[in-house]
């Protein structure tokens, strides 16, 4: 019988993409990114025990993970730090400009609140309408109404 | 912008590389961000008051008060302990339910619930302060007056502060509820 503990890492390694991503997506400083990362991390190995493959383990690590960014207390001072280099570039990061349209995308998501941020990195990861609604609650008629809205609203912004 | 494009943009972005070793630390509770600063705050917190609770009895004249007072001065101590307890459980356990609505629903309760601990703990805790401190002082109608009103203005102070800080956590869950209904 495997290890519980190394199944986990292998989980969260080959899903530590979407983690970054909703760390990035919900939190404005470096530091408070990394809080929401491990905070996510946390949370998903305390709720690892009960999770049984009964759902599938994208949908579940999606549920928890933006349960925990939306629910999890954030700073209010701001975190100012000077470095020499972005410090969201990861390493071996292609172009500037494919970072600065990166950029582009994660301003404009700031203008978005947090069910709006939920069920668009829902879409994004590729979902249906259908799984979209059975993770967040709600119909499956709902999600299309507000992602054509969420659509419309980045489209204006990211010109 | 097209959305076909922004799909596109969203699998470009690459996380940072996390080592086995950072995500095992990740994993243990002594590490998670909150709750290693509630634990540091609660240290402090039950130094400085077993501090106080060492000394107040010859520092603060607690063998010339009546034994209740001395009482009411150490449930006043307890209380904000018994609410940093609570506060390090509520930071620890996140609702997990079978939709993210479920699990915010879940919250919301859990939430106006520690809203109303905080409240009553720290009205306790003031109170208690406060009638200790004026178990040595000899009263006449205009004395316990003051004292009342001075009682009323600031626990009404502390209650609003509170209510403030807990509404707006509570007014931005509400409004992620509405955006997913």
């Amino acid at each position: 019988m495997q290890d519980p503990e190394a199944l986990f890492l292998a989980l969260i390694n080959q899903h530590r993409g979407i983690i970054f991503k909703i760390s990035r997506l919900y939190r404005d400083s470096q530091e408070d990114r990394e809080d929401l990362f491990q905070e996510i991390v946390f949370q998903l190995w305390k709720s690892f025990p009960a999770f049984k493959g009964t759902a599938s383990t994208g949908t579940w690590l999606y549920r928890i993970a933006l349960n925990t960014a939306i629910s999890s207390f954030r700073k209010k001072t701001p975190d100012i730090r000077y470095t020499d280099a972005l410090p969201d570039l990861a390493e071996g990061q292609p172009s500037e400009e494919l970072a600065h349209r990166q950029e582009q995308f994660f301003a404009a998501m700031k203008h978005c609140d947090d069910s709006e941020k939920t069920i668009i990195t829902l879409y994004l990861e590729g979902l249906s309408y259908q799984q979209i609604a059975g993770i967040t609650g709600m119909t499956e008629n709902n999600v299309g109404v507000r992602l054509n809205r969420i659509k419309s609203k980045i489209q204006k912004l990211i010109k | 912008m097209e959305f076909d494009e922004l799909k596109s943009l969203w699998n470009t972005i690459e996380p940072p590389l996390k080592t086995a070793e950072e995500v095992r630390d990740m994993l243990k509770e002594n590490n998670h961000p909150v709750l290693r600063k509630i634990r540091k705050q609660f240290t402090i917190e039950i130094v400085g008051w077993v501090a106080l609770l060492a000394c107040y009895y010859t520092m603060f004249d607690g063998d010339r008060r009546p034994a209740a007072f001395n009482i009411i001065l150490i449930i006043s101590v307890i209380t904000p302990l018994m609410h940093n307890l609570y506060g390090y459980n509520f930071a620890r356990y996140l609702a997990d339910e079978p939709t993210i609505k479920k699990s915010l629903e879940e919250y919301l309760r859990r939430i106006k619930v520690y809203m109303m601990v905080s409240i009553v703990s720290r009205t306790i805790f003031l109170c208690g302060l406060m009638l200790f401190f004026s178990s040595a002082v000899t009263f006449d109608a205009r004395k316990y007056l003051v004292l009342a009103a001075l009682t009323l203005v600031l626990v009404l102070f502390q209650t609003i502060f509170l209510y403030r800080i807990w509404t707006k956590r509570i007014t931005a869950i509400r409004a992620t509820l509405t955006g997913l209904s």
